[in-house]
């Protein structure tokens, strides 16, 4: 599913050079649940930048769904991004001028899907977040947890293979937390690839795997000691 | 603490902002060039306009009776004229012209002080008119005397007699004697066109020729003469405050007096002189309106930019604040960045201001900048932007220390 | 995807108000200000008889002062004298020729209730209405045999039909005018070239004259010397005769020449014609003749005013400033965008897609910047006719400027905008995204 070999990633500035990534390797495959955690300034958000294709790499193999990510153009990264990826961030990132409907609308517009299509999937996500009938609020209107459940219609509406997601409960209180948790796994069990980061072990301790990254390398890995259970999960 | 200690940090601070930075450095620097040449020619303009012609333009209006039957008497339809004008309450004298200045037609003739071929030929605007013109113009006789009754002709069109006294404006006896002898013309035999001698009987400190646009336009020579003509014009000088009223009475009581005639051309010198002018009165009006929708664009923009960027560093005045600047030390900060900015502009200002000033002057004869604008020109675009910045610096002012511990 | 991209543009634009309004109000102002210079200096400049312009030719001829030229350094006269506007007109060399002068007269119309008055009058030849293709709405000019003969015949013009007529057609009707009984045979339609390029005397766009007679009239009722009068040398006596016969200038000369052949031809009857006249003792300067058609008149009459071009540069600068106004402007706002710019990215835009978005945002900013900046011009441009009394005419906004402004509107913003654009959509998305 998403093999990465070797990759080393370097920041330069005027002043300094600093190796984000350094010899990163890294296998997951299709299905996992995976946590990335680390301290801050240990690559973990560099490693979710360039796993994203949002930012490129020095040197080293990626390869996404069988596909080598090294030498594509803007347009074929963003389309990959597109259409495989799903993001979820922190903060949301919601468009605070668009509506529910428009915010979940926004990467089916650039997947160039007909306005039938579109509604169909804009609809059938919110409503598996439990948000279909508020299609016409704002942003500014709904709770944290609301929000980010917001954002996370928005990365499945796509249907796309894996998820990314970048500490998605660091903003909400612990029983948003909660629920947004149990979303991503029954997600998960349904058979969306996720790589979460975190810094929170609690939280990495709910996943199938976790590895750790410091200094810009994996350097421990291992399985979750106890699997999420499916009754777990509950509804807002 | 000297608040000009921090210019080095304001600076690199600035550099670290170079897009926005240049872009009002140049808004400032094209401003101070069109504001600078914009004052320049306005004021040009403007003096211009004012300068005096030697008459009251504030209270006289002039008029013109036109006589279109076949037995109207043109002489004595200008006696009963005045004389009826002149005894009208509220009009202080009344007088009929060929011409008077801002008139814009009129003739000159060349005077000599002698018939030699040599002797320079001095161009000067003829007015013909009776000894009651120098009261009905307010004119200062500032030699000789006035005409009598007696030196007064009466002439038909046809009739190229000249009368044997005439006065002079002072730029004419200046011009036909020198700067130290101009007195001396009073009583001296003068020549006309090469040809006829008469004599000159009184100097007049200003009397401008009837074309405004006209390189003479300070030499006139007075005739006194009434040129008899089925048109006739009056020139009327009223009390203060009286002008509006008499300007319509009268028209209406000579068209009543005398049916074989229309009086038309009822104007008061001040709207002849708006629409002589009227060209630069609008140069000089579309200018200002530029001066000053352009002050406010600029003041916008720097007003914007520097709210933008206190928006954008409210953290950092959290943290300067929390680090124990004062509120003034505050306010104080982003004004200098201000007249940092305005600064460089303002240098680049000069340079744009001369470059403009000298392709104006070689493209279409303006008169150089004079230098005492730029830094006119300078301290109009500091006002514009240190005025501009205030608001948003005091909005600075006000952010609380509690922000350097907020995360955005 | 267009139309999403204009829907974004919408949104965007009304969820910042002030910020919008305060950039379309900068561009607008930019606009108006290069749009009035602009319409100034296009009517002004304006060809009034652009198909004829090449064959209709002003003739000067230099009679002047031998030790002085009538036009520095040495540049004859404008006009022409009585004696040689007559000679030349009569001897018919050109397909056509005209030779005019403004004058005045009192007119005592029969009509009830209307009083004498006084009437702009231009004396000239025949030819002067072909020539000038003016237009007739009753019958036409004078013929030859009235010219000859100086018939009692006038041509008036629309409005004095109007005044004196009531609008009707007057041909054949009496009008008692200059204390004779003229008639009328002909009555202009609207006709206002502007430049009025045939005589300026009055201003390059002063009216044109109320009635039209011929030109040997001029003598007959010694009517008064209008516009613009110059001797070089003293009139021999007052008598009207004399001022006929000497060398001040007043008259108006054109011919219409119909190709090079006619024009060579003819340049060299002027120059025979003032090599006799040299002969008779006049002409005392070398032979000088000019023949300007219209483009050239105009450009050496110098028709756009100096202050009006010097105030089109200021405009242009202003526009300039405003642009940049709306640079920083616009560079603030999208500063604000930055992380919406990240998150698209992230959703999978390419850096096309976003510079489309934004880009079409930038353009409708533009295109509302034009249409208030004309709209701002239309008011501006009736504050310029109030203040230049007769422009009237000068400030109507024509339709290709109108358009051509809203062109430069959107692309000046676009180009406004380019860099912030850039910049904005620029930088790796990834970085934007964490805030």
């Amino acid at each position: 599913m998403l093999a990465m070999n070797n990759i080393g990633k370097v920041f330069t500035t005027d002043v300094v050079q600093t190796h984000a990534l350094k010899d990163f390797s890294l296998k997951v495959n299709e299905g996992d649940f995976l946590a990335v955690t680390g301290t801050s300034g240990s690559g973990k958000t560099t490693f979710l930048n360039v796993a994203g294709l949002l930012e490129t790499f020095d040197s080293g193999e990626y390869t996404l769904d069988g596909q080598d990510i090294q030498g594509l153009t803007d347009r074929q990264r963003s389309q990959l991004r597109n259409e495989k990826i799903g993001f979820i961030f922190q903060s949301f990132n919601l468009i605070p001028d668009l509506n529910l409907f428009d915010n979940v609308d926004v990467p089916l517009r650039y997947r160039g899907f007909n306005a039938a299509q579109r509604k169909e999937r804009i609809l059938s996500s919110l409503e598996r977040v439990g948000l279909g009938k508020r299609l016409k609020h704002f942003p500014a209107q709904l709770s944290g947890g609301q929000q980010q459940r917001v954002a996370i219609a928005r990365a499945l509406a796509g249907s796309p293979r894996f998820l990314l997601a970048d500490e998605p409960t660091g903003n909400l209180d612990t029983e948003m937390a909660k629920s947004v948790m149990a979303l991503l796994q029954e997600i998960n069990q349904s058979g969306t690839t996720i790589i979460m980061v975190t810094h929170d072990e609690s939280l990495a301790q709910q996943t199938q795997r976790q590895i750790v990254v410091r200094d810009g390398r994996v350097c421990d890995s291992g399985a979750s000691s106890t699997s999420p259970q499916a009754d777990s999960v509950q509804r807002v | 603490m000297n608040v000009f200690l921090n210019v080095g940090p304001i600076f690199r601070a600035l550099t670290r902002h170079r897009f926005s930075a240049v872009l009002v450095v140049f808004q400032i620097g094209i401003t101070m060039a069109i504001i600078t040449n914009g004052l320049a020619i306005t004021w040009d303009r403007f003096t211009h306009i004012e300068r005096h012609t030697g008459i009251d333009e504030q209270y006289t209006f002039f008029l013109t009776s036109s006589g279109f039957t076949q037995d109207f008497n043109p002489r004595a339809t200008i006696e009963s004229d005045l004389r009826l004008i002149r005894a009208t309450d509220g009009v202080i004298d009344a007088v009929q012209t060929n011409s008077f200045p801002l008139s814009d037609s009129g003739n000159w003739y060349e005077l000599q002080t002698s018939t030699d071929k040599d002797a320079a030929l001095i161009p000067a605007a003829s007015y013909k008119f009776d000894e009651h013109g120098i009261n009905t113009f307010a004119l200062t006789l500032v030699a000789g005397e006035n005409f009598s009754e007696q030196d007064t002709l009466w002439l038909n069109e046809a009739d190229s007699k000249w009368p044997s006294h005439v006065l002079l404006s002072k730029a004419t006896a200046t011009a036909l004697y020198g700067e130290s002898d101009w007195q001396s013309a009073v009583g001296k035999t003068i020549y006309v066109n090469q040809n006829t001698p008469i004599v000159v009987k009184g100097i007049v400190e200003q009397l401008h020729a009837p074309w405004v646009e006209w390189q003479h336009v300070e030499n006139s020579i007075i005739s006194p003469a009434r040129v008899t003509h089925n048109s006739a014009r009056y020139v009327i000088r009223t009390k203060a405050n009286r002008l509006d009223d008499l300007m319509q009475s009268l028209s209406a009581t000579l068209a009543k007096e005398n049916t074989q005639r229309v009086i038309r051309k009822i104007k008061s010198i001040q709207q002849a002189k708006n629409e002589i002018y009227a060209a630069d009165i609008a140069t000089v009006s579309i200018l200002l309106v530029v001066i000053v929708v352009l002050a406010f664009v600029t003041a916008m923009g720097v007003a914007g930019l520097a709210s933008f960027n206190i928006n954008k560093r409210r953290q950092q005045i959290g943290i300067r604040r929390a680090l124990g600047a004062s509120e003034r030390q505050i306010l104080q900060h982003f004004m200098l960045e201000n007249a940092l900015l305005c600064a460089v502009g303002a240098a680049l200002g000069v340079l744009l201001t001369l470059v403009l000033n000298i392709f104006l002057v070689s493209q279409y004869a303006l008169t150089p900048l004079p230098i005492v604008y730029l830094p006119l020109g300078i301290f109009t675009i500091f006002a514009i932007s240190q005025l501009a910045v205030i608001k948003p610096a005091v909005r600075a002012m006000s952010v609380s220390p509690a922000m350097a511990t907020r995360s955005i | 995807m267009f139309s999403y991209y204009c829907r974004l543009a919408i949104n965007s634009i009304f969820r910042s108000k002030v910020h919008s309004a305060l950039t379309i109000l900068t561009i607008a102002l930019g606009i108006a200000a290069c749009t009035i210079t602009l319409t100034l200096v296009t009517s002004m400049s304006a060809n009034p008889i652009a198909h004829k312009s090449a064959q209709l030719f002003r003739v000067q001829l230099d009679n002047w002062d031998p030790n002085q030229a009538a036009v520095a350094p040495n540049l004859p006269p404008e006009f022409v004298t009585w004696t040689d506007a007559n000679n030349i007109v009569q001897a018919k060399q050109a397909k056509r020729q005209s030779a005019s002068a403004i004058t005045w007269g009192m007119v005592n119309p029969a009509k009830q209730g209307l009083t004498p008055f006084l009437a702009v009058m231009r004396v000239t030849s025949k030819d002067f209405f072909p020539m000038f293709d003016v237009p007739f709405i009753y019958g036409a000019g004078w013929d030859e045999s009235a010219e000859h003969n100086n018939d009692y015949v006038v041509v008036l013009s629309k409005e004095t039909n109007q005044r004196v007529f009531n609008g009707a057609n007057s041909v054949g009707q009496t009008l008692t005018m200059l204390g004779a009984t003229f008639t009328v045979v002909g009555v202009l339609d609207d006709w206002h070239l502007s430049p009025k390029f045939y005589d300026m005397s009055y201003g390059a766009f002063s009216e044109p004259e109320e009635m039209y007679l011929p030109l040997g009239l001029k003598a007959e009722f010694e009517l008064p010397h209008g516009g613009i009068t110059s001797c070089w040398k003293a009139v021999e006596s007052e008598r009207y005769d004399a001022f006929l016969n000497s060398e001040c200038i007043n008259f108006q000369l054109w011919v219409e020449l119909g190709d090079p052949n006619q024009m060579s031809k003819f340049s060299l009857f002027l120059t025979n014609y003032v090599e006799q006249q040299k002969s008779l003792g006049r002409f005392p300067r070398p032979i000088n003749n000019r023949l300007f058609n219209v483009e050239q008149w105009l450009e050496y009459k110098q028709v756009v005013k100096q202050d009006v071009q010097v105030m089109f540069w200021l405009s242009l600068m202003f526009l300039l400033v405003c642009l940049i106004n709306a640079a920083s402007l616009l560079s603030a706002k999208l500063h604000t965008k930055h992380s919406e710019i990240g998150l698209r990215r992230a959703l999978g835009a390419n850096f096309g897609q976003i510079i489309m978005q934004y880009s079409l945002e930038i353009v409708l900013i533009g295109f509302c910047g034009g249409i208030l900046g004309i709209f701002l011009a239309v008011v501006g441009l009736h504050g310029v006719a109030a203040l230049y009394a007769g422009y009237g005419h000068l400030v109507d906004l024509n339709i290709t400027i109108a358009i051509g402004v809203i062109a430069l509107a959107v692309l000046g913003t676009i180009v406004a905008g380019l860099v912030p654009v850039y910049t904005a959509c620029r930088p790796v998305p990834a970085m934007q995204i964490k805030q």
